[in-house]
């Protein structure tokens, strides 16, 4: 057998390896020709309602697939910065922080109500937030979540994360995040502070002694493993804990939670902008809210006409009263200045 | 004429001569791949160091070093650096002591250990060092983590003792995920040296300790310096072990570095402080280098 390579059997030795290859990745080429629509998303039984809709939409058009990517918002924006713009992705839900980033930078759309049949549904105060980009998806609470098995006093109020009681067990989260952003501003607001004057906010938290999550998640985590007894978290996150069947609960710290609403939108030059408005037009369907409102999730509901599971309670407000208590912050003065934020953090407590 | 008769005219022929000539042309395949996807995208990165970029785009005519004099004025990077220094240090300190006497007990024992000792090494490489460093936060965790849990059940402590999001939890998971990247340049070097000089210093009267330090030692530092090498370099610009068992209260310069490229979107000073940390890196392998050839220098003029 002659088995010397000459520049003749090396030549068709490379193409059949290219002929190999491209046998191999036929079924992605042809995947790839099918419409897919790609949805960044959350983590975990919060991305259920999410898939459901998915399915909804996948069902509807032969060939379409609906994929989630489970993303924190600031990784997907870096991503579509670092792409010059072009982004793989079609949609994606901002809480209001990264919302007024990604309005500012250009990576988000604004909605075309006339293409959305349900957008005359949502309450006008949430169509205000969104300020047209998008369509405001669901709202969140930011209150106080604890381990039943460290903390035998549950907290009533902001102030209570200072007694004495919970010394070395609180946990905050990064100013890097929303809950970050979210507990600085409340502090700073409750201890005569304001959203142009954090400095209160700042001199309180370091007084905590407080044990950082790098994210939200992360935060839940380290409470389920009892390294933290207490710490303001995403009703939502407590909710799924709870469910779990772990000792978290959660308590709507007086003078109130904060709320923070979560906008839906386009990505900027998107390959599929009608099947965008189709899944946006989806997330504030009555249908979809409802589901979303309802165990274990809890979202916020943004459409009116959608009746609060009773389950909800204690992780939504559920009267008019406890709507009138939510906090709000003006993200508008707090936007601006997050990278000095994100940079104070490490400054005040990783050093 | 044959085909065997002229050999020039075929590729396995030229191959063959390209091999036997030497010089870069083996490498070639190499050196374009890490000159596209390596050197370029770094080239790039660093040149966002000296220039102003707005929304993604650099802007024309900007070119400035005012980012690196804001970051070398700045204490907190200082504080930062000798952080990652010193865990960095500490860790591959660590490493050399656990690893040396395993792969001197490498070069003792039979196959069959042999065989056990390089599978025990060799298999925790086998996961992602993100999955080994979630590990230990399931053993280094509060209540529910395998150390408290177990001192907690023998009622030694009543409240966990805080394991993670310290120096100690970083030096131990970097301690234990880079232990194979220095017991395997030390057994290589180990396994390689000549015994009949450890049998001349016991047969000229030294004692086995003496016979360690004087000539098994000495002839063992190139495994040293490689290892220490390695492991300081991937120790030092680790990214994952301080983000998950330093926790939010613990930064280094790698964590600085996805902070402000990622989270807080300043390239500038993202592009400065990962140019900072290869550079110091480079700078400190090279003088770990330079130190063993000192070293080196001396056992082969005692030689």
């Amino acid at each position: 057998m002659n088995a010397k390579i000459t520049r003749r059997t090396f030549g068709k030795g490379l193409l059949a390896t290219g002929v190999a290859t491209a046998t191999v990745s036929a079924p992605y080429i042809a995947r790839a020709a099918d419409k897919e629509l790609v949805v960044i998303s959350y983590g975990g039984a919060l991305q259920e309602p999410h898939r459901w809709l998915g399915d909804q939409l996948e069902a509807k058009h032969a060939g379409l697939k609906v994929r989630l990517i489970p993303s924190e918002s600031q990784d997907i924006v870096a991503q579509i910065k670092a792409a010059q713009g072009y982004s793989p992705y079609d949609a994606m839900p901002n809480g209001e922080p990264p919302h007024l980033i990604a309005m500012k930078e250009g990576y988000i759309q604004k909605a075309d109500p006339s293409k959305l049949s349900n957008y005359g549904n949502v309450f006008p105060e949430f169509i205000e937030k969104s300020q047209g980009y998008g369509v405001p998806a669901t709202f969140s609470l930011i209150g106080l979540a604890y381990n039943t098995e460290l903390v035998k006093t549950p907290p009533t109020s902001w102030a209570d994360m200072w007694n004495e009681e919970y010394k070395d067990l609180v946990g905050i989260c990064r100013t890097s995040s929303n809950l970050g952003l979210g507990t600085l501003a409340v502090t700073a607001k409750i201890f005569g502070g304001s959203e142009d004057n954090l400095e209160p906010g700042w001199e309180k938290l370091k007084a905590l002694n407080p044990i950082a999550g790098r994210s939200p998640r992360i935060l839940a985590q380290m409470m389920e493993r009892g390294e933290i007894g207490i710490a303001p978290l995403w009703n939502n996150d407590a909710a799924v804990a709870e469910a779990k069947g772990l000792p978290i609960r959660f308590v709507k710290p007086d003078p109130g939670p904060v709320a923070i609403v979560s906008i839906m939108s386009a990505i900027t030059n998107t390959r599929h902008p009608d099947l965008v408005n189709e899944w946006m037009d989806g997330i504030i369907s009555a249908e979809y809210q409802a589901m979303a409102a309802d165990a274990p999730y809890y979202f916020g509901v943004t459409v009116k006409g959608v009746a609060i599971p009773e389950a909800a309670r204690p992780y939504t407000p559920s009267t008019p009263e406890e709507v009138t208590k939510l906090q709000t912050v003006d993200w508008s003065k707090i936007v601006p200045v997050r990278p000095q934020l994100v940079d104070q953090f490490d400054r005040a407590f990783a050093i | 004429m044959t085909a065997a008769a002229r050999p020039a005219n075929t590729f396995g022929g030229g191959f063959a001569r390209m091999l036997s000539r030497g010089g870069l042309w083996p490498a070639l395949p190499a050196i374009v791949f890490l000159t596209v996807f390596f050197a370029m995208p770094l080239a790039v990165l660093f040149a966002f160091g000296f220039v102003t970029i707005e929304r993604g785009v650099v802007q024309p005519g900007t070119f400035t070093f005012q980012y690196f004099i804001d970051t070398l004025s700045d204490d907190l990077f200082w504080k930062v650096w000798w952080r990652s220094f010193w865990v960095g240090t500490v860790s591959t300190v660590l490493c050399l002591f656990l690893a040396y006497p395993l792969a001197y007990v490498y070069t003792l024992v039979g196959r069959f250990w042999q065989t056990v000792i390089l599978v025990v090494t060799i298999s925790p490489l086998l996961t992602s060092a993100l999955v080994r460093t979630y590990a230990w936060l399931v053993i280094l965790g509060g209540r529910r983590g395998v150390i408290n849990s177990m001192l907690i059940e023998l009622d030694l402590i009543e409240r966990p003792i805080r394991f993670l999001f310290s120096d100690f939890a970083v030096i131990v998971g970097m301690t234990q995920i880079h232990l194979p990247f220095m017991i395997l340049p030390l057994i290589t070097v180990l396994s390689a040296r000549d015994r009949t000089l450890e049998q001349a210093s016991l047969g000229l009267g030294a004692s086995r300790t003496e016979t360690f330090f004087r000539v098994v030692l000495p002839v063992s530092l190139p495994g040293i310096v490689a290892g220490f090498a390695l492991v300081f370099a991937i120790s030092y610009t680790n990214f994952i072990i301080p983000q998950l068992l330093g926790g939010g209260n613990y930064t280094t310069l790698a964590v600085r570095v996805y902070e402000f490229i990622v989270v807080i979107l300043d390239w500038n000073k993202g592009a400065v402080l990962a140019f900072l940390l290869l550079a110091s890196c480079f700078l400190f392998v090279l003088g770990i280098t330079y130190l063993g050839n000192l070293a080196m220098r001396w056992s082969e003029a005692d030689r």
